[in-house]
């Protein structure tokens, strides 16, 4: 994040000897502010990397604000219903991501565990739990989950609907296993019957036209996303601020707001500028001057970007400090794409937004077989020409490591190694930082001894 | 050239010094020695006594390779590879046909999968718990109150074993301690022992899927009833370097 | 002396090619309908190769049950799978790279009960009779699965008669017995078993032994089939008056629809249009979603409830909640569980197990204790 460093500090030391919803309410009223921010002194990187924090920001503000009707989701909803029907979302998941980042899971994991939650599941949804426990996450007024990706998030909501004493206005988006006509159909009915029943207990009617602007956003969300792919298809030469892994709030809570669209529209114009000074280090090479900079990013040579190794990158990150990027900066290793930043659902079509948002759900690659997601990491693999891939194995994600196997054999078939890379996206503790750097070294030795043959 | 190869492991550490001037090159010396609280002061004793043993000098060094856990805090090194490199390397140099390479060490596992050529293909490594390692044996031995050297007699003093659940080191001990409470013997419990490691490495292999020849490193390959399990669980017959646990640091030595 | 149940569980020949099953969800009758015998895998190796599969912290009992498939033990034609769980759905996808010959359906069971939930259920019920027709290579027709659906209700009810013997008169039965008789139930083939087990129902009815010692419990769990558990159990004083399991009330409870199940069963049968075969699927989709509930299911707050209500009617002294290790549906009852239990006033004791693998020792000291505190 592009916060200054020592501001972020501050913050994350006020956090923590302070830790309460009331505090957390306050920060978030001063960090959302954007004049007051740059009056502390914080710069930001790009434009990009600006949407991204204060939206980021601005979303957990309003949440946290009572000020509008919360719900809970989790993370593969389609949140454009939310939008639609003026809901603020809260993603306990991905919040429960950055207790890892503010050195807070230590607390909400023991608060879990003291509660019962045994520690072979998965920390993301632990640590959610516990800090619901601890009162540190706002009201909400509904809670919605599905069974994509796991069965986890599921469970956990429920609880929360008990703790907050709102079981009636619990639900569970019940995705079947495969896509077809019938399964659409079925879905595309529980999304109108759940919208309906959310709308009747705010005593209001579904706004079709507010739906259908949303749905609009939802597109040019896609089409920006779309073309910063086409753009990475290419590139090489990264600004220094950009992690594909950080952009998980516009997939998904921000999805259908104009704020996720505006944020990649800068995405693609930033990543395209870089684009085009790494197309003109092929076309100049005569012109090379190593003491060139672009943007905060020494421009390499045409050797160094020739020698570079693309890395497709599954599931997700550790978001505590660590070294893994570091490292594979350091080794010349880029990610070229993510998983998650896939963009694997249709245009959707306003005159049909419960259908087109069923067809989203049932089109995610982690739902249903594992089929499904290889083939989605076929294509990645193939589109983006990548020397190696590597999945972080988070601690107690049975849906994911549990196709391990099949994922690495299926890339081994095309001649691409795959690292299974165990770790805790959140939990320090629970991840090796020793072992980490081993595993992380011994694939790039085995990928640069193979392209060297 | 003289190569020098450092592992720094989290039990032991090894240095060893190479001889390459001739294409057939020789072990000048090696050195065995406990790592204990400071990883880089192992380092540089290994690395002196080494050296002392091998009558040349600093000078002579053409290059210090560092691997093992401590690879990245050895000032003095030259530059540093993973130990799944080193132990592939040091193997080839034994065992030229190796397809897989099972390493236990202290606190690490590996198993390591070969390409034609010699070159690590792929590798696994056991998760963060000490199960399947040396440490765990050790950790055992003292439970029984036997020395890790009679493993291999009591070991194959007896056909019956006892199905140890826990592979979590701490759990193995208190469930150890209950069966030498209900009197069962000591042999039997030795045996159950060994078959539990040995299937948490089979399971590695399993999982990176088996190639012969398979070779055997790390301090571990030094007991004889850990490899014979291994050899019976995996039907096939695994060689072992004479001083496997100087493989990484010759591999190491190897690639200076 | 007094009487115990005849125990010679010998195991009696199949005739008839076989189709393994996993989960309750998976209706036992569409099999039979197909002329296949419907056998329950049951996980009886110790995990070893199928360890290569599936990472550490993965299902014990998936893991066994996929080395039983490996060793090809138990000779099937093919496998009924259900999207049960993450586990599951791995455990499927894992077979069909794997073990690419044999045939593998995925069921897919909704975790909702409501009207979309059982059209979305029978859909998947149709689809299984698909591949078993295919399987095959004949139609089932509606007077067949009728039949069948009378034979595996007959088994039901029978073993909802030894589960109140065995809840009234323990010691006439013994614990592992009863287990081992469940697991009987679901392996052998349906007409010899209800034939054995209706001569041993006779035989409990004529010795009634004087009431077994110990408190009653209730026991919870996933699927729990360890013989060296239901030892333990054996050796101590307690009475399991009450018990919720996927091998044991979750495969035999709810012949009788509720009266809310037979609403939904009335408005999803709509007009009555429906062929006679659509008929009889929506009445396995609607018996099948609204028995007794796995874990699984979305609604918790109706299973937390299900088991309160079996804690008064028995009168439990304590719970003993046992689930396979990296359970997650189970699992995360637990916490709720046991904030309900605390209301109630009712201890409970937690233990987690790794199928075919238990620490005896352990257990047992764990149990005793908690029976000492109730």
């Amino acid at each position: 994040m592009g916060i200054a460093e020592k501001i972020k500090d501050g913050l994350k030391t006020n956090i923590q000897n302070n830790l309460n919803k009331k505090n957390i309410k306050k920060i978030l009223n001063i960090i959302s502010s954007e004049p007051l921010l740059s009056a502390y002194g914080a710069t930001f990187a790009s434009k990009s990397d600006k949407f991204l924090n204060i939206y980021s920001i601005k979303s957990l503000q309003k949440a946290y604000s009572s000020r509008y009707p919360v719900a809970y989701g989790s993370l593969f909803l389609p949140f454009e219903l939310f939008h639609a029907l003026g809901l603020a979302p809260f993603l306990p998941e991905v919040i429960g991501g950055f207790t890892g980042g503010l050195g807070l899971a230590d607390r909400t994991l023991k608060e879990a565990s003291s509660r019962w939650y045994t520690p072979d599941l998965c920390t993301f949804h632990r640590s959610a739990s516990g800090a619901v426990e601890m009162d540190l996450f706002p009201e909400p007024d509904f809670i919605i989950c599905t069974n994509i990706a796991c069965d986890a998030a599921q469970k956990t909501f429920y609880i929360d609907a008990g703790k907050f004493g709102i079981k009636d206005r619990f639900y569970l988006i019940d995705v079947p296993y495969k896509k077809n006509e019938g399964s659409i159909k079925l879905l595309a009915k529980q999304l109108e019957n759940i919208s309906a029943d959310i709308a009747a207990k705010m005593n209001k009617k579904i706004d079709m036209e507010k739906f259908a602007s949303v749905i609009d956003y939802s597109n040019k969300f896609r089409d920006w996303a779309l073309k910063a792919n086409g753009v990475r298809k290419k590139l090489l030469f990264y600004p220094k601020y950009f992690n594909g892994l950080n952009f998980i709030l516009p997939f998904h809570g921000l999805a259908g707001t104009k704020e996720a669209a505006d944020l990649y529209r800068n995405v693609y114009l930033e990543l395209n500028e870089f684009l085009k000074v790494q197309e003109s280090i092929f076309t100049n090479t005569g012109n090379y001057k190593p003491e060139k900079m672009f943007k905060g990013r020494k421009i390499p040579c045409v050797d160094n970007l020739k020698k570079s190794r693309k890395i497709l990158w599954m599931h997700l990150k550790p978001y505590y400090k660590n070294s893994i990027f570091t490292m594979l900066e350091e080794n010349n290793y880029k990610i070229v794409f993510e998983e998650i930043s896939n963009v694997y659902w249709p245009r959707l079509d306003p005159e049909k937004p419960f259908e087109s948002l069923a067809v989203k759900m049932l089109s995610n690659p982690l739902n249903g077989s594992i089929e499904n997601r290889v083939n989605a990491i076929l294509k990645m693999a193939l589109d983006y020409g990548i020397d190696g891939a590597v999945l972080f194995a988070h601690w107690g994600c049975r849906h994911s490591n549990g196709g391990a196997r099949i994922l690495k054999d299926s890339l081994k078939n095309i001649g691409i190694p795959l690292l299974i890379l165990d770790g805790d996206c959140l939990n320090k503790n629970n991840s090796s930082e020793g072992q980490i750097s081993t595993r992380l070294q011994g694939f790039i030795e085995i990928v640069d001894s193979r392209i060297q043959d | 050239m003289i190569t020098c190869g450092i592992d720094v492991g989290s039990v032991s550490s090894e240095a060893v010094v190479l001889d390459r001037s001739d294409e057939k090159f020789n072990i000048s010396a090696y050195v065995i020695a406990p790592t204990g609280g400071d990883s880089q002061e192992a380092a540089r004793n290994v690395f002196e006594e080494a050296l002392a043993r091998s009558g040349f000098s600093r000078q002579d060094i053409g290059s210090i390779v560092a691997t093992g856990y401590g690879r990245l805090n050895i000032p003095f090194a030259t530059k540093n590879i993973t130990e799944i490199s080193c132990h592939a390397r040091g193997v080839i140099n034994f065992f030229p046909d190796t397809k897989t390479v099972i390493d236990i060490g202290g606190q690490d596992s590996k198993v390591i999968k070969l390409d034609s050529k010699g070159s690590p293909a792929d590798f696994l490594m056991n998760d963060k718990c000490a199960a399947g390692t040396g440490r765990f044996l050790e950790v055992m031995a003292k439970a029984l109150d036997i020395k890790l050297t009679d493993f291999a007699f009591i070991f194959n003093s007896t056909r019956e074993k006892v199905d140890i659940s826990s592979t979590c080191t701490v759990f193995a001990e208190s469930e150890i301690v209950s069966l030498i409470g209900h009197g069962i013997e000591k042999n039997r419990i030795v045996k159950g022992l060994v078959y539990s490691i040995t299937d948490r490495i089979v399971s590695m292999v399993e999982r990176i899927g088996l190639e012969e020849p398979v070779c055997m490193t790390g301090g571990v390959a030094k007991n004889a009833a850990v490899l014979k399990a291994l050899e019976e669980r995996l039907k096939l017959k695994i060689s072992v370097p004479a001083e496997p646990q100087i493989t990484g640091a010759l591999g190491a030595a190897l690639l200076g | 002396m007094d009487y115990r149940i005849d125990d010679n569980l010998k195991e009696t020949e199949i005739k008839k090619e076989k189709i393994g099953w996993l989960c309750t969800y998976a209706p036992e009758e569409i099999i039979i309908a197909a002329g296949y015998h419907p056998l329950r895998i049951t996980g009886k190796l110790k995990a070893f190769k199928s360890e290569g599969y599936f990472p550490i912290n993965f299902c014990p009992f998936i893991k066994a049950s996929m080395e039983d498939l490996l060793a090809s033990a138990l000779k099937l034609k093919g496998v009924i799978f259900t999207n049960s769980c993450d586990g599951m759905r791995r455990f499927y996808d894992s077979c069909r790279a794997y073990l690419p010959d044999l045939p593998a359906f995925m069921l897919d069971v909704p975790r909702n009960k409501n009207i979309i939930s059982i059209e979305h259920f029978t859909a998947s019920l149709k689809e299984m009779i698909i591949f078993l027709e295919e399987l095959s290579g004949k139609k089932i027709c509606s007077h067949e699965l009728e039949s069948a659906i009378g034979i595996c209700n007959e088994k039901r009810m029978l073993l909802k008669k030894l589960s109140n013997h065995f809840r009234n008169n323990q010691g006439s039965i013994g614990v592992k017995n009863y287990y081992k008789i469940l697991e009987k139930s679901m392996t052998d083939e349906p007409e010899a078993f209800i034939k054995y087990i209706k001569e041993r129902i006779k035989e409990l009815r004529s010795h009634l032994n004087s009431a077994s010692a110990g408190p009653a419990i209730m026991v919870i769990g996933n699927f729990i089939n360890e013989e060296r558990l239901w030892d333990i159990f054996d050796e101590i004083d307690c009475i399991i008056a009450s018990e919720d399991m996927c091998n044991s009330s979750r495969y035999f409870e709810n012949i009788k629809l509720s009266a809310g199940a037979e609403e939904v069963l009335d408005a999803a049968l709509g007009a009555g249009k429906e062929s006679p075969m659509a008929k009889l699927l929506t009445g396995i989709a609607v018996r099948q979603l609204y028995k007794p509930q796995c874990m699984r299911t979305a609604d918790m707050g109706t299973k937390i409830e299900e088991i309160i209500k079996s804690i008064t009617r028995n009168n439990i002294k304590g719970l003993i909640f046992i689930s396979q290790k990296f359970c997650d549906n189970t699992l995360l009852l637990y916490p709720l569980l046991r904030e309900k239990l605390a209301e109630t006033g009712i201890p409970s004791l937690f233990l987690e197990i790794e199928h075919n693998n238990i620490s005896a020792g352990q257990i047992k000291t764990r149990l005793q204790a908690f029976l000492e505190i109730i």
